[in-house]
């Protein structure tokens, strides 16, 4: 076993990093489960969404990825009030066919990427993509930090605007008893989309965070999907703060995992880490619709 | 009278039409199990164009002349790179499309389980790419695959780092593998072991990552811990891109030798920060003036450079044409005797870097082999084996600090 501090250290940071990133994936699917019950099996595909329109800013325009964040998350936004119009608005707070629309919207957004993108493995190279940071004997990636410091950032963000605005506390009040809502006067139906838009929107900035990561290609975002959900359960459907703490710990476990095990097997040790906390704790780290 | 005579032989031409369409030769049908949607799409449809190609020069020239110039009908198949759903490609194709056989590129996992259905519903598998040794050894009769297995991939694999030694003027001596834990990767890192072992190679560590990982910076970090001067890397592209993407971030010192994952275009994008670099391949523009000639007109036609494993599928349909044309026949059973007989030597027929291709009784292609291949300013240039080189080595700065290493 190669088990040096240099490694380990750098095993916690990068799980730290990586761990950030996911959990702003989780972050969306948690708000829309937390809000109307809907678990949304097209939250990777948004991400996708988002890395391609990021790939062809910069191919078409020469626009840097962190630029295009501020074009791709309000498309994003729109995008998912489209789709809840037409698509969600019918069968909200049913999760069963909840699941079911959105397995099918997912088959439809990759196979439509795959229609007009081709499969073609979409590489977005920067000039700084090799430009690090080194802390003792830690190596972190610009681009890594960067993403981790606004993945960070938007999801406290995310959490202040829910718990210190308006539109937060309607958002709660609809999550915590949609009738009790519709009585005092809060425009349910609006919450609603507004909720699954910012969950969507959400995947506007990490796509163009992780396009110049990784490479963009149609089912790209199925990687991040089953993370995403394993955090959404582990931090505790509908909880923000779980869902942070929760993509913080599953990256963390995997990274640290590797370090002592062969690393075909960091899935299986976040799996495990992630039934033993259910053992304890069953509705997740922070309990169920906690927004 | 003259408008008798126009009659009589309008009638005639007609009568003549009629009959020479009766008797046109019926189209032979082959399936083509691709991956034409999921993880590996981008590869499905290289091959699929590489596959058409090869059926148009085929049926241009005359068709399948021992069966009446019938000419070549591909029907496809879209194994989505899953193996449940290629096994019930292989059914249809075999049952509802009636093909006379089946050609199927990789993973190997999905051809070993694509296979064992064809073996079932007796149609001739000929495995283009999968290199997976369990494909032809379960005493299957109408499996044959052409690439060949990877204990071979592995030797060259070997006499490649001895070769790298030769040149930096030292013997190279510690190594760590990095792969996958699906078949293909995990087999050729074991039997690239056991070379390494009787080669006097010293593995440092063997390291693995889990499919379709979106994260390897601790296989790297222990990499860069460990210090070794090879890295036996065999795995796909998108991990290749990962670990690429990785090894440059944590600046790895020690060569990225990769078991063909990045014998592939995309790689050259990340060109020139890539230049240098080494993969193994199945083939090379640069192999033949008739590589440079198709690969001139795979361009041509789709954009797109051609890859190793394209040339491979494009191998993969002549060679089954020749064995047609033995066969003299529709029947898949003449079909499977012919594929056990047919012998293709260098020429026209044999564009991959063999001695030749033959099948043993098994179905395993003995006359394969592989090449490497160095990114000059920005393309594939072969450089091993000597045979099929068209440039020496390059020295880049890596491979200096290779020969100064201690």
């Amino acid at each position: 076993m190669i088990l040096t501090l240099p490694l380990f250290l750098q095993a916690f940071m990068d799980g730290l990093i990586m761990g950030g990133i996911y959990a702003l994936v989780a972050i969306g699917l948690t708000l829309i489960f937390g809000v109307m019950e809907i678990v949304n099996f097209t939250q990777g595909d948004f991400l996708m969404i988002a890395m391609y329109t990021s790939f062809f800013l910069h191919l078409l325009l020469k626009l840097d990825p962190y630029l295009s964040i501020f074009i791709s998350t309000p498309l994003l936004f729109i995008f998912g009030i489209i789709i809840y119009r037409i698509f969600i608005r019918p069968i909200v707070t049913s999760i069963l066919n909840g699941a079911l629309v959105t397995i099918g919207l997912s088959l439809i957004f990759q196979n439509s990427a795959l229609l007009l993108f081709s499969a073609d493995y979409r590489l977005l190279e920067v000039s700084y993509s090799s430009v690090k940071i080194t802390l003792g004997p830690v190596v972190i990636g610009i681009q890594y930090l960067i993403a981790f410091v606004i993945c960070f950032t938007m999801t406290i963000s995310l959490y202040k605007l829910l718990q210190s605005t308006r539109l937060g506390l309607f958002i709660k009040a609809a999550a915590e008893d949609r009738v009790a809502a519709m009585l005092v006067g809060v425009n349910v139906e609006k919450v609603y989309m507004y909720s699954f838009a910012i969950g969507v929107a959400s995947l506007g900035i990490v796509g163009p965070l992780l396009a110049p990561i990784y490479y963009t290609t149609p089912t790209i975002g199925t990687l991040f999907n089953i993370k995403a959900f394993v955090i959404v359960v582990l931090g505790g459907m509908g909880s923000i703060i779980g869902a942070m703490i929760g993509g913080l710990t599953i990256g963390v476990v995997e990274t640290i995992g590797s370090v002592f095990l062969p690393g075909s097997l960091s899935p299986l040790i976040s799996f495990v880490a992630f039934i033993i906390i259910l053992l304890f704790k069953p509705k997740g780290l922070f309990g169920e619709r906690q927004i | 009278m003259g408008k008798k005579i126009l009659f009589s032989l309008l009638s005639g031409m007609f009568f003549l039409f009629l009959l020479s369409s009766a008797f046109a030769a019926e189209p032979v049908k082959i399936g083509a199990l691709l991956t034409l949607t999921g993880p590996l799409a981008e590869a499905g449809q290289e091959h699929k164009h590489a596959i058409g190609l090869a059926v148009e020069h085929i049926n241009k020239k005359g068709g399948i002349k021992s069966l009446g110039g019938a000419l070549i009908q591909i029907v496809y198949g879209d194994s989505q790179a899953k193996t449940d759903v290629a096994v019930s490609e292989v059914t249809r194709l075999a049952e509802k499309e009636k093909v006379i056989a089946i050609i199927d590129m990789y993973p190997s996992v999905v051809t070993i389980a694509a296979s064992g259905e064809a073996e079932k519903v007796k149609v001739p598998f000929y495995a283009g790419i999968s290199a997976a040794t369990e494909i032809t050894n379960r005493g299957f009769k109408y499996i044959f695959q052409q690439d060949p297995i990877v204990r071979e991939m592995s030797r060259n694999f070997v006499n490649f780092i001895d070769f790298l030694g030769k040149f930096v003027g030292r013997k190279l001596e510690a190594v760590v593998t990095l792969g996958d834990t699906t078949s293909y990767p995990a087999t050729a890192i074991e039997e690239g072991k056991k070379f390494l072992a009787e080669r006097g190679y010293k593995i440092l560590a063997s390291l693995t990552y889990p499919i379709n990982a979106t994260d390897v910076s601790v296989q790297i970090g222990k990499i860069k811990a460990l210090n070794p001067d090879i890295v036996y890397s065999v795995g796909y592209l998108g991990d290749g891109i990962l670990i690429e993407k990785t090894a440059d971030r944590m600046g790895i010192e020690s060569l990225i030798l990769d078991g063909s994952g990045k014998a592939h275009t995309k790689w050259l994008e990340m060109c020139p920060k890539n230049e240098g670099e080494f993969t193994q391949n199945f083939w090379g523009r640069d192999v033949s003036p008739k590589a440079n000639e198709l690969f001139g007109e795979y361009k041509a036609g789709s954009g797109k450079v051609m890859t190793g494993h394209s040339a491979l599928m494009y191998q993969g349909m002549i060679v089954l044409a020749q064995a047609l044309e033995i066969s003299r026949s529709y029947e898949r059973d003449d079909l499977r005797k012919a594929l056990q007989k047919i012998e293709i030597l260098p020429g026209e027929y044999l564009i991959m870097p063999y001695d030749r291709i033959k099948f043993n009784e098994n179905g395993l292609n003995i006359g394969g082999d592989f090449i490497f291949s160095q990114i000059q300013n920005c393309d594939f240039v072969t450089v091993f084996p000597d045979k099929f080189a068209s440039k020496k080595i390059k020295m880049t700065p890596k491979l200096e600090k290779l020969k100064q290493k201690k």
